[in-house]
């Protein structure tokens, strides 16, 4: 059970050819620094005159970017969000004059060119930029309507920052990801950082993205399923998708029947501290007609190795080869 | 193996440090590359079952970004790879994204994980005898690779290809159930996924349509041998005054599956009133199983009702499968700031399958000892289910009526499960065919209030079902969830967040009750810009009781599980120019029914040497104290010293 510890040269390898790339394309990209050097029409833009920082910042931003190819004017993208910048520095700064991005009414911004779901200018009464490939299972996500929507008590800002994002943050996060959700779902994260068994979490292994869609709607549809429209689960344990001949969870239970994915008291994420526990309390007959409960066997639970049923039955998640699961 | 990996690493490593600094004259880049080291007591195996941080080289993080093309022409106006925790895991990822507005979007992402089990009480039927660790162990290796290309984003029409890899390898112990007693197995494992991709989107006006057809194939491979030293089996008692035992047994499985995918979506935008939403998702599955086990022994079968010395045993399995899964969803919006919404969606899964099993016994001789001839038994097991999902939906939520936001929606689910007898038998063959169906209503209602530097948050879910499919199942259930937010200004923010579930199943020979509380609050103090503190207390409590069945009188029995859990966290950010330090303690005990305590000490303290240069030490402690064992103990520290290079 020995393990090689010292694997990282290849994964370095493929990270020093994604720099050489970088390296190649750095002709074309530039940090904020360097692009105010070249002289963008925006940082010699009468905005940046008061808001230098919050301009220097935005040079680098994926907005100035998108707006630019929009048709916006180079030296006045700041108006597409921030409606009545010109009134505002004609006028010497009058702050009555122009839009300041808080909140809910804020957030409403956002969704003029970010509504996932086929977008819609009321202004004009045209579509603009409807994002067909943002993914297969559209009806599931939508940032004008799912369970982050704009409301005053959570919004688009309240998640993300367009002028002070963090850096190592991708998507223009105000932090990085485990520490943006517990802002909102603390008990969660708790579970993440105390339990024993746990997914590793924020460490390079998976996120909260990884399982849930943050503009998904409420419930199990913030999950984001399989290609195959199974839990988000057996995208990674893959060899527990099956079909199997004698599958075990399809029938009415899923992975969350047994498992407790934000992090358990107990081995294997066990929602039961014994193995015997979790199994005999579907499968116990008590005069209940269910799927399952079968009458006992010949089991004898005084003895130990008939306690730990995945002694035997080691197939627990389906077998192509034995209909009790037992390889 | 060793020194190969390191003059990999090395190599890679001066790389990277040379790209590095061309780099820096133009992108915005944070990269941090250091050695952990790791000192670990008690259970090691325990440690690595639950954290898994090995000491060795590790890149901790890297971001590279760019997203200003400042007029040039080139192949790329984005750029942004971010790399974290790659080197001595136990997990880590890569991501890179590049495009080019309107003309391709690329994004790859690596993730890696070394998956480790080894625990002393889990599955081991021998530990009251002394025993550790566990029989049911791995350690595994997962790689995905997932790699998309967009071409023309945003236009008429967009081609998209793909392509997911996911390989799962590495050694295991298992156990084998044969002649009446369990034995343990070595084996080793070997799996690969993949499903290339390709497909379009299609916008125009106010249709977009979405089509991606994927193609995936799996294959595994698992070889098992008998352990040395296990063939006395995990029973001492005699089966009809006979010991059961194993002189080999070695057995080989390989399966394929082969699933091409269909998923179409489209939505129609019914100008500003609302717009409709479609999906359709179709697959159609195969599985072949194939191997042969051989073992030589001293065993029982109770089928043949016969004493054997040998088994020869031949199988091939066969799955078609079928599923579908189609939504149709329509979203209104009859006044600003008012949603009305309402679906409809069925999964369908269907699946028949058959094994054909072969089996020669080979020494065979009667219970009092009469030698006979070898025994051939043939098996043609065939099985087959059905399972559907249906859910309608209906919904309206106000979410900016002045400072509140509310929701409510109601919706209905109808389960169906066929299942032809052989595929229950799990536990005791027979009885298990039939059809089971189950109703759900579901009733969801959340309240938010936001004014000044006060936040509210209120949820509640209500469901009843008609009956049970299973037995675990509740047929009533109902959540409320409430959080309260004080922020005053910089200076504080106060939370608390309660949730309470309950349920029960009241059906006839089932009877079972669950509650499950958990209560936290969480106070972030920032009383200057360079100095912060965060408290936070949660409490966790669960305590589920359900009747089963006692197999050995046939008496009922009370399976309760309690949690009862508390944990205390505290930290500091110290970010006085141009130190900076960042420390949290905490502590979690569970008192329920696997009492254990955990110590968690987390620092971080980063020194500049130079301008965009700095030194970074790490500190990680951990103590896990079980009370009912002390099999599983271990305490461990971890110490990393980076080297940090930020420039953006």
């Amino acid at each position: 059970m020995r393990t090689r510890f010292l694997l990282p040269g290849g994964i370095l390898l493929v990270v020093a050819l994604l720099l050489l790339v970088g390296l190649v394309a750095s002709p074309v990209l530039a940090s904020p620094a360097a692009a105010a050097k070249k002289g963008d029409p925006l940082a010699e833009s009468v905005c940046a005159n008061c808001h230098g920082d919050q301009v220097k910042a935005f040079l680098a931003n994926p907005h100035n970017r998108g707006l630019k190819a929009k048709g916006w004017r180079e030296d006045a993208v700041c108006e597409a969000c921030h409606t009545g910048a010109s009134k505002h520095a004609d006028s010497g700064g009058d702050a009555a004059l122009v839009k300041s991005l808080k909140g809910v009414t804020g957030a409403e911004a956002c969704l003029t060119c970010h509504d996932k779901i086929g977008n819609y200018n009321c202004a004009t009464c045209s579509p603009v930029g409807a994002k067909a490939s943002q993914g297969a299972l559209i009806d599931t996500a939508s940032h004008a309507t799912g369970a982050h929507a704009p409301q005053p008590a959570v919004n688009c800002l309240s998640c993300h920052s367009i002028h002070s994002s963090e850096f190592t943050a991708p998507r223009l996060l105000r932090k990085k990801q485990l520490d943006l959700c517990e802002t909102c779902h603390s008990t969660e994260v708790a579970s993440f950082r105390n339990k024993p068994y746990v997914h590793h979490v924020g460490r390079g292994g998976i996120d909260c993205t990884s399982c849930h869609e943050p503009h998904g709607r409420q419930g199990k549809n913030s999950l984001k399923l399989t290609r195959s429209g199974e839990l988000p689960c057996l995208s990674c344990h893959t060899e527990k998708k099956g079909p199997f001949v004698f599958p075990h969870g399809n029938y009415s239970g899923d992975c969350l029947t047994c498992h407790e994915p934000h992090g358990s008291n107990y081995p294997k994420m066990l929602k039961r501290a014994n193995v015997s526990q979790v199994c005999l309390e579907c499968h116990s007959r008590l005069g209940a007609n269910v799927l399952g409960g079968q009458p006992p066997s010949i089991h004898n639970l005084n003895q130990a190795r008939w306690q730990n049923c995945t002694t035997c039955h080691t197939a627990v998640h389906g077998s192509n080869r034995d209909p009790q699961l037992l390889k | 193996m060793r020194h190969k990996g390191l003059t990999r690493f090395a190599l890679a490593a001066a790389l990277v440090l040379l790209a590095v600094p061309a780099l820096a004259q133009n992108f915005p880049l944070d990269v941090e590359l250091g050695y952990r080291i790791v000192n670990n007591s008690g259970n090691v195996d325990m440690y690595r079952s639950q954290i898994n941080e090995k000491e060795g080289f590790l890149l901790r993080s890297m971001t590279l970004a760019s997203s200003d093309f400042n007029g040039s022409i080139g192949f790329a106006d984005k750029f942004r790879l971010d790399v974290s925790d790659i080197g001595a895991g136990p997990a880590g990822s890569i991501r890179f994204e590049m495009g080019k507005s309107e003309i391709y979007k690329f994004r790859f992402t690596y993730n890696r994980w070394q998956m480790f089990s080894v625990l002393p009480a889990f599955a081991n039927p021998l530990l009251s005898s002394g025993i550790v660790p566990g029989q049911q162990t791995y350690q595994r290796l997962r790689n995905v690779y997932d790699a998309e290309l967009e071409i023309l984003p945003g236009k008429i029409f967009t081609p998209i290809v793909g392509f997911t890899y996911n390989r799962y390898t590495g050694p295991s112990t298992s156990t084998i159930h044969v002649g009446q007693d369990e034995f343990r197995l070595n084996q080793s494992f070997t799996s690969y996924d993949s499903e290339p991709r390709v497909g379009f989107a299609f916008a125009t006006g106010p249709v977009a349509i979405n089509f991606m057809q994927g193609w995936r194939k799996y294959h595994d491979e698992t070889q098992s041998l008998l352990t040395p030293g296990a063939g006395a089996g995990n029973s001492t008692v005699t089966i009809l005054g006979q010991q059961q035992s194993l002189i080999s047994y070695s057995s080989s499985a390989v399966t394929d599956v082969r699933i091409p995918v269909s998923t179409a979506s489209g939505v129609w935008q019914l100008g500003c009133f609302g717009k409709v939403l479609g999906t359709y998702v179709r697959g159609t599955g195969s599985t072949e199983t194939q191997g042969p086990t051989n073992l030589d022994g001293t065993l029982v079968n109770f089928d043949i009702a016969r004493f054997f010395g040998g088994l020869n045993e031949t199988a091939s399995s066969s799955v078609q499968n079928l599923f579908w899964r189609g939504a149709v969803r329509a979203e209104l919006t009859p006044m600003d700031g008012v949603e009305v919404s309402g679906g409809w969606v069925k999964n369908f899964r269907e699946l028949t399958g058959f094994e054909l099993l072969s089996q020669i016994f080979y020494n065979t001789a009667l219970y009092g000892g009469t030698p006979t001839a070898n025994v051939q038994q043939i098996l043609n097991i065939n099985n087959g289910l059905s399972r559907s999902e249906e859910t309608f939906d209906l919904g309206v939520a106000a979410r900016k009526v002045g400072p509140f936001g509310l929701r409510f929606s109601y919706s209905h689910t109808k389960q169906g499960t066929s299942v032809s007898e052989d595929v229950a038998e799990i536990v005791v063959p027979g009885g298990q065919s039939g059809e089971y169906k189950r109703a759900i209503n579901t009733y969801d209602a959340g309240l938010t209030f936001s004014l000044g530097i006060l936040t509210l948050g209120g949820e509640y879910r209500g469901q009843n079902a008609d009956q049970s499919v299973m037995r675990s199942d509740f047929t009533a259930r109902t959540t409320w969830r409430g959080r309260a937010v004080v922020q005053i200004g910089k200076l504080a923010r106060i939370a608390g967040t309660g949730q309470w579930t309950s349920e029960s199943n009241d059906s006839l020979g089932i009877n079972s009750t669950g509650t499950f509380r958990q209560v936290g609050g969480d106070v972030d103090l920032t009383p200057t810009e360079w100095l912060s503190f965060r408290f936070s207390g949660n409490n966790f409590a669960a305590q589920t009781h359900i009747p089963i069945l006692n197999p050995i009188n046939l008496s009922a029995l009370d399976s309760v599980n309690i949690g009862d859990g508390r944990s205390y966290e505290g930290g500091m950010i110290l970010r006085m120019k141009p130190v900076q330090l960042d420390v949290s303690g905490g502590k979690y005990w569970n008192f329920g029914s696997f009492g254990f305590r955990m110590d968690r000490v987390r620092g971080r303290l980063e020194v500049p040497l130079v301008k965009r240069f700095s030194v970074v030490g790490e500190l990680g402690y951990d103590r896990y104290t079980e009370t009912a064992y002390t099999y599983g103990d271990f305490g461990s520290t971890r110490v990393g010293l980076y080297a940090h290079w930020a420039a953006f």
